[in-house]
Order: structure tokens, then sequence, then C-alpha cells
């Protein structure tokens, strides 16, 4: 027991390259580690451009499947982390691209409409309120705020991702950030609850 | 840059950088390996290329079966051409005999003891003068039914004089015993003069294994489950008629299908369920919705046609069989209504008011080439009728009913259709469905 014990040990002590090297020789127990490993952080990435956390683990396999398939490539000079996030962002596009795109014209012409003044965070947001937020936004705004903002790309590496022009990638931006400016204002603003909700 | 769009984006890299769901991992896991054993499966199954090689499968055996139907047609006609004379005897025999059988079971001479058979040197006069390969080129031994061969006059003492004894059984005129019927119309060929084959042996069991090629054009009306009125459809495609006996025949095909129809109402299963919370999370319900789905299909049908009255080229017949459908394009647009109620108490001063919003949401999906497969997903039903059109074409109108086996398209619908084609053989068949 205590042998075992110490095995387990082991194996979550294994550096990424000796996992990388086991799950080229298709070693299943180091798949799963090394799934486990980066899980958290898979999610983190795909839950951004989902709907739901079913959806994004959805995106977390099929990333996971493509590691495995092209592990052998990954020749351990570049940060696993990195690659890996390459790979989930590309497929969280590929998925925002393949499913059905969904766009509320009432919600979107409501909240455009509305005055532009820019509210003040007065603390800081947990993964779950900026989740609720990001669910309120149409799904090209979100993808271009995710890709622009917090992965870092440019608009025409953007453009070419969603097959949209330069232009249409700003504009979209330009819009989800007033859009996040004005639901933040809304769902988090003490100001306007007069009203309680049954 | 906004100074809220600076704290909000470093917000988000924070809140995400230490987000943990690692209680999903053990959940996410066991459907990694579900998936993964899953999508084996599926790849063992149909991967990408068997498709397209299933495809190319039907497309080439219609080719070949095509190109065999054409080449029994035109037997015939390689025999009537001026072609090779290996089959002839060796020697050359004297212009005014009759030629020598150049082996026992290609030459037996038909007797008439009694009636001259009519000669056709009366005719042609180069019919004797001319020399024997010229004689008895094959465009001389053409067997057709309606036609017999030249027989010359040839006497019973003449027989004797030449073979030194009678012939073991005199045959009357034009009979042929049945064991000697050639089986093949090149045996036929290199059969000497006095022969005169059976109008029945003349390759009539033949036509029941020959195929005909047909172009057919259909107008469409589909259908699917649920909705008013059905839109329309076109479908282009070429067909290979293939005798079984008399009555039956199968007829493969392969068609390209435009189609257009609504999808109904589908708001109430849960795969077509687009809600979303509006700004305040009010959650909504699917209230109703109105899709579109266009399409090109391939489709290969493979029916079985009862010919049930009527003669030569024109006649009644029933066809029932089953199509597969390949989806080489589906474009599917959808506005889903959304319904809101939000019930408030006014905290003030206690009163209680509901009010409901709609939201529309517009989906748009395409999905790939060859992503879908119906594998004889419809069930063919059909009547026709068969009329001469022109000299040698023949015009076959036919009224049809599509039904569905199983869903079908990648939304799986249940979608049935209904029309009229018309078709047009090419070629001559005896007997036309």
């Amino acid at each position: 027991m205590a042998g075992m014990r110490k095995s387990d040990k082991d194996e979550h002590t294994l550096s990424d390259l000796e996992l990388i090297r086991r799950c080229s020789e298709g070693d299943p127990r180091a798949q799963e580690l090394l799934y486990k490993r980066y899980f958290s952080y898979a999610m983190s990435v795909c839950i951004r451009y989902t709907r739901n956390r079913y959806e994004a683990m959805e995106i977390v396999n099929d990333s996971f499947m493509k590691v495995l398939d092209n592990i052998r490539e990954h020749d351990g000079s570049g940060s696993f982390r990195s690659w890996y996030g390459r790979i989930l962002v590309n497929s969280a596009i590929d998925n925002y691209r393949r499913n059905a795109r969904h766009n509320s014209h009432l919600q979107i012409s409501e909240i455009e409409s509305t005055e532009d003044c820019e509210p003040e965070i007065s603390a800081e947001l947990s993964a779950n309120e900026i989740l609720s937020l990001f669910d309120l936004l149409p799904d090209h705004y979100r993808v271009t705020f995710n890709l622009y903002e917090i992965e870092g790309y440019s608009h025409e590496e953007i453009g070419q991702m969603l097959d949209i022009s330069s232009s249409t990638s700003r504009s979209n931006l330009s819009r989800a950030k007033k859009m996040l400016r004005e639901l933040y204002k809304r769902n988090f603003n003490p100001g306007n609850s007069s009203n309680e909700q049954v | 840059m906004n100074r809220f769009d600076d704290i909000f984006r470093d917000n988000v890299e924070k809140a995400f950088s230490s987000y943990n769901a690692d209680h999903l991992a053990e959940e996410g896991w066991n459907s990694f390996v579900a998936g993964k054993a899953k999508r084996r499966r599926r790849t063992i199954w149909f991967p990408l290329w068997a498709r397209a090689a299933s495809v190319m499968l039907v497309i080439g055996l219609g080719v070949f079966i095509a190109y065999k139907a054409s080449i029994r047609h035109s037997a015939p006609e390689i025999l009537s051409g001026p072609g090779s004379s290996s089959n002839l005897p060796a020697e050359s025999p004297a212009e005014d005999k009759t030629p020598e059988p150049s082996s026992a079971s290609a030459a037996r001479p038909s007797i008439s003891g009694t009636t001259p058979v009519q000669d056709k040197t009366e005719k042609s006069p180069a019919w004797q003068q001319n020399s024997y390969e010229e004689k008895y080129s094959p465009s001389e031994f053409i067997l057709t039914g309606a036609e017999p061969l030249p027989l010359p006059e040839i006497s019973l003492d003449r027989f004797i004089n030449r073979y030194g004894s009678p012939p073991p059984h005199v045959l009357a005129e034009n009979e042929l015993p049945e064991d000697k019927i050639p089986e093949d119309p090149v045996s036929a060929a290199v059969m000497p003069e006095g022969f005169v084959m059976d109008k029945n042996s003349s390759g009539g069991e033949k036509r029941h294994g020959t195929g005909i090629l047909m172009a057919g054009v259909s107008g469409l009306l589909a259908q699917s489950a649920g909705t008013a009125s059905p839109s329309s459809g076109l479908s282009v495609g070429f067909y290979l008629d293939q005798k079984l006996s008399g009555k039956i025949s199968v007829r493969p095909g392969l068609a390209i299908a435009m189609q257009s129809f609504g999808t109904g109402d589908v708001s109430s299963q849960d795969r077509f369920n687009y809600t979303m919370s509006l700004n305040d999370g009010t959650k909504g319900i699917p209230h109703s919705s109105s899709g579109h789905l266009s399409m090109l299909a391939m489709e290969v049908p493979l029916n079985i046609v009862f010919r049930i009255s009527g003669k030569e080229r024109s006649g009644f017949y029933l066809s029932t069989g089953a199509s597969t459908m390949i989806y080489l394009s589906q474009q599917f647009r959808a506005g889903y209504v959304n319904k809101y109620t939000k019930s408030e108490i006014n905290t003030m001063t206690g009163e209680s008011f509901s009010e409901t919003r709609y939201s529309t949401v517009e989906v748009e999906n395409n999905y790939s080439a060859f992503s879908h497969t119906d594998f004889f997903g419809l069930a063919n039903l059909s009547a026709g009728y068969s009329f001469a059109y022109g000299k040698t074409g023949t015009m076959l109108v036919e009224p049809f009913l599509q039904l569905p086996v199983s869903d079908l398209t990648s939304l799986n619908l249940r979608v049935r259709y209904g029309g009229i084609s018309m078709k047009l053989k090419f070629g001559r068949q005896e007997r036309d469905n």
C-alpha cells in the first residue's frame, strides 16, 4: 500500500518532458496524468469561448486528442503549456466556426442604443462573474475580445482565423467592449436595484 | 483606451490564470476516454476516404454496367462489318463450288432435297463471281430473325456425291436441330451457308441481360414533418435499366438533387433549443421557430421495375426500391423565438406584475460535403408510362413518392418527397419499360 502511494506520488512529480515522452510511447497512464495536470488551464481557455462547461470540456477533449496525435512534433524546446494553449484556441475557433452562430438582434440593438458612459469597477470580478458577462455577448464579439485582449492576436490574425476583414475585427472588438461596459453597469452597478426579482 | 477596459482585461487575466476546474478533471478524462473509443470505432467504419471510395465505387459500377451493356448491343454491328477472316477456312475452294465445312462443330449443312431455297445470287452477281473470302465474309453471315440466310440449292444426290453417304437425318427447310443452335453470335457468324438460325435463337435470351442508359429530370416537392406547405426541388440524373426478365428489370442510378424545404416548428426539440438569458438573468423558453434547409445531394437510387402492361416501347410499369442520399451541401437557416416572462414585486408598494418579452435568435449552420450519408434512407414508389419518342427513343413519365425510412439529413428530419420524373432512354430495346 505504501509502495503504491509512493508510486502515485512519483507519477505526479514527473516532469512534463517525461510525461510527453511516455505519452508518445502510448502510455495511457501518462496520458491521463498529462490531461489532468493541464485540465484547469485548458478549461480556463476554452470556457471563455463557449457558453457552458460541457461545451468547453468537449473542446478540451478535442484539443487533447490533437495533442496526442501530434505529440511527436513537440520536441520539448518550447513550453508544452504554450503549445497546448495554441491548440486549445485553434480548437475553440474551429468549434465557433462549426457551430451555430447565435445572433440576438433584440438584445444587441437594445444594449447598443443606450448611452455610452464608463462605469467604475469597484472590486475584482470573479471568473464566474466574468463568464456571466461573456455569456450575454454575441459569440463573434466574445471570440474577438478574447483573441485580441487575452490571447494577444492582432486584428489581421483574427481576420484570418475568423474569415473576416481586420476592420470587421476592430469593429467587433469596439462593440464588444461597449457592450461589456453596459452589461457591467446593468448587472454589477448597485444603482438600479429598486426592483427585486422573484 | 478606457480605464474600464484595462481594468476589465486585467480582471479577466487574473481570474482565469487561477481558474480551478480540477473537480471536473475526472469527469473530463472519462468523457475523453469514451470519446476516444467512439472516435476509433467511427474511424474504422466510416472514414472520409471510405465514404469517397464508396461513391467512386458506385459511379464506377454504373459505368462498368453501362459499358458492358453497350458492348452487348454493339456485338452484331461488329460482325456486320468487314471483319477478320481468321475463322474462315484456309483453303480456297473453286468459285462455283459450295465451300467445305471447316470443322464439324461449325459446319453442318442444312439440306433441302426438294425445295430450293431462294438464292441471292440473282440479285447479286458478285455472290458467284467474287473470291471465297468475299463471298463468305462475315458480313454475309449476319443472323437476324427477320431475314434467313441465302441458301444454295443442294440436292441429296449432290450431298452423297460429296460426302459419300446420305445424311443421317434430313431436315426440313430452315430447320435446325436444337442441339446445334450456336450459343453465341460469333460461332453463328462462322457458320457456312446453308444454315438458318431459328428466330428465337438469335439472342432472345441475351436481351434479358442487356442494360440501357437513361437520362432523367425530376421536379419534386419536399415536405418535412410538421410543415404546412411543401417546397420545390429539382433532380437530374442518369439511370441504367438492366433487364432481369421480360417483366422485371433493375434500375440503379446516380442523380444530383437540389432541394429546399421548411423544417417546421422544431422549437420543442432539445437539440434546437437556442434560448439565451436576458441581461437581467431572466431565463427564456422556446416559443416557436421556423427553419429552412437548402441542400445539394447525390442520390443513388436502386429500384426494381415491374412491367404490368403494354407492348414494344409503350406500356405501364410500377417501380419500387430505395435511395441512398449523400449530402454535398446542407445549409440550414432558422429563426427561433424565445419567450421571457419576468415577474417582479415592487418592494416599495408591494405590487406585483409580470412582463413577457420575446427574443429572436437566428441560426445558420453550414454542413460540409460528405458530412452525412443516409444509406437507403428513402423508400421509392412510382408508377409510370413509357411511350415511343422519335425513331429510337423512349420517353418515360413517372410520378413518384419517396418516404423516409429513417431520419434524414444532418438535422435528422423526416422528409418526404413527391413529384414527377421524365426519363429518356437512349438507344433501342425490344421491350421497354
